[in-house]
């Protein structure tokens, strides 16, 4: 049994080396495809959870009337507090937001002016997907300056969105269109190993063996082409990763990068390529020669 | 009651897909044991004849039988199984070019699953058989016409055989080498294999005295026996 494993892939891999050059088109593209494949997931996982930790920093400001009074304040900040999606209410009263203009500003603000702010809070969010419904129900409130409308970061969180989109649409097609050609050249790989071999395929048979001898090589070398592929599309994107952190270092605020899952990368873009190398190879064998 | 015959044709008819008629309405009977030429001029049908016992091609009328089994029957998925029960010596030679006379044997007999072992244990014996031992690292660009027709030969004995078919071989030898060669397979032929072979070496067939079935443009013209 170990014998006939082992005169298969000895077979495999000499249909390999046969067509080289063949098979480095077909691994490179598969890896390629696969890596943008990848590259594009991770970076989608890292929108998302940078969009996440967003929300959390995420900030409303919403401004009251004049004149409501402290007790009434803190009524109010309970009611919003117990709105879905928000995280915490703070209230900045009038005095106190002054003072720091003040401080900001010494000359143009604090010549003789009056404090012209009026109170406010500042709402922190935890589900940024909440933020509409917050603002609308907020504002709602007879206790809000209708004429001093609610600010907060929506560019931001349409950013984010749409970039989302985009990456989801690019990876889509893009991604599609390259494992296609991946395909396309592992398949030809397979087609043109077949043909080189037709003399060795036809004494195995004239002799005795089964189709599944003659063809389990071919079925192998196209799977190791997906496999060398999601390999190659790992270590590009491991690659990508190194170079991004060394760049990002400059910047404190940016913090780290999550670090590279190189295991759970492997297993996934690997196993893809591989599937995807068996089925392209399984179709290369299924579709009848010419001669 | 006769025994049911080893080999059987019964009114066969093959037509390749340009239309040309291979084999028309042939019809024979080959017991266990028999030693048989086929002979005729070159596109008589002595090829296609053989090439239908090993399933190389279809007949699309009429019946082949081997040991009681329609030939037909067989799918490219079972056909190994039909490939075991014969040694096939092919016209043209076939041999790996890359490969020594040792490693061509030894390939075949792992393509159908002999271990290494078995390898190393049989194949010398099968050099020995068609008597190429001495040349078993050499490659066939180095070998002799008659060299690598038995190495060809040997080859077709992996799976100890009962049936042999060789087909022209003995087609691009001189008289000595093509009289050792048909000596090899009346020995063979002597230890109870059928043989059937496809030639037009009048000569040296009618140094054996054995059953000779002529052909002409896809039919039986004379069936003589030995
Ligand atoms: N694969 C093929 N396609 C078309 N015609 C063929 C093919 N093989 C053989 N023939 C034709 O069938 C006839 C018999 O061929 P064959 O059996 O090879 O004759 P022989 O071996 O006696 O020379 C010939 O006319 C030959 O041209
Ligand atoms: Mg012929």
């Amino acid at each position: 049994m170990v014998d006939r494993i082992a005169f298969i892939f000895v077979e495999a891999l000499q249909a390999m080396r046969r067509n080289v050059t063949m098979s480095i088109a077909a691994i490179s593209t598969c890896g390629l495809a696969l890596f943008l494949l990848g590259g594009i997931s991770l970076v989608y996982v890292a929108l998302d959870s940078w969009g996440q930790s967003l929300s959390g920093k995420f900030e409303m400001r919403a401004y009251l009337k004049d004149g409501v009074k402290p007790p009434e304040i803190s009524k109010v900040a309970g009611e919003i507090r117990s709105m879905p999606g928000v995280k915490a209410v703070f209230w900045i009263p009038r005095d106190k937001a002054w003072e720091r203009e003040k401080v900001k500003y010494p000359k143009e603000v604090s010549q003789g002016l009056e404090n012209p702010l009026p109170d406010a809070f500042k709402i922190v969010l935890s589900d940024l997907n909440q933020a509409d419904a917050v603002e609308q129900s907020v504002q709602r409130l007879p206790q809000m300056d209708p004429q001093n409308p609610i600010q907060y970061l929506k560019a931001e969180q349409e950013l984010v969105e749409q970039s989302r989109s985009f990456l989801r649409w690019l990876a889509g097609s893009l991604g599609a269109l390259l494992l296609l050609t991946a395909g396309v050249l592992i398949y030809n790989a397979i087609r043109m190993t077949v043909f080189s071999r037709r003399k060795e395929a036809r004494i195995m048979r004239l002799v005795g063996a089964s189709l599944f001898t003659v063809r389990v090589p071919y079925m192998i070398e196209g799977t190791l082409h997906g496999l060398a592929g999601g390999a190659l599309a790992c270590f590009l994107l491991w690659a990508c990763q190194l170079s991004l952190q060394n760049r990002l270092e400059a910047f404190t605020a940016l913090g780290q990068l999550p670090p590279f899952p190189a295991g759970a990368a492997f297993l996934v873009l690997g196993g893809i390529g591989a599937l995807y190398g068996f089925l392209a190879s399984w179709i290369a064998l299924w579709v009848p020669m010419r001669s | 009651m006769p025994a049911r015959p080893y080999i059987e044709y019964r009114d066969v008819h093959v037509v390749y897909s340009n239309g040309v008629k291979g084999l028309d309405g042939v019809s024979l009977q080959i017991q266990r044991g028999e030693f048989v030429f086929f002979v005729g001029e070159t596109g008589a049908g002595k090829s296609t004849l053989l090439k239908l016992l090993s399933r190389e091609e279809h007949h699309c009328e009429g019946e082949v039988r081997l040991d009681g089994q329609e030939l037909s029957d067989f799918s490219e998925y079972n056909l190994h199984r039909l490939r075991r029960q014969m040694g096939v010596a092919p016209q043209d030679y076939d041999l790996l070019p890359n490969k020594t006379v040792w490693e061509n044997v030894a390939y075949a007999l792992r393509a159908v699953g002999r271990s290494r072992r078995e390898v190393f244990d049989r194949v010398p014996k099968i050099l020995l058989q068609v008597n190429v031992a001495h040349r078993a690292d050499a490659f066939p660009s180095q070998l002799s016409g008659g060299e690598k027709q038995r190495v060809v030969i040997g080859r077709a004995l992996i799976n100890e055989p009962p049936l042999l078919l060789a087909d022209e071989p003995t087609g691009n030898l001189d008289a000595a080498q093509s009289e050792e060669i048909m000596r090899l397979l009346a020995d063979l032929n002597a230890r109870g294999t059928t043989v059937l072979v496809a030639s037009h070496d009048l000569p040296t067939m009618e140094k054996f005295s054995k059953r000779i079935v002529c052909l002409e443009r896809g039919k039986i013209k004379e069936d003589l026996g030995g």
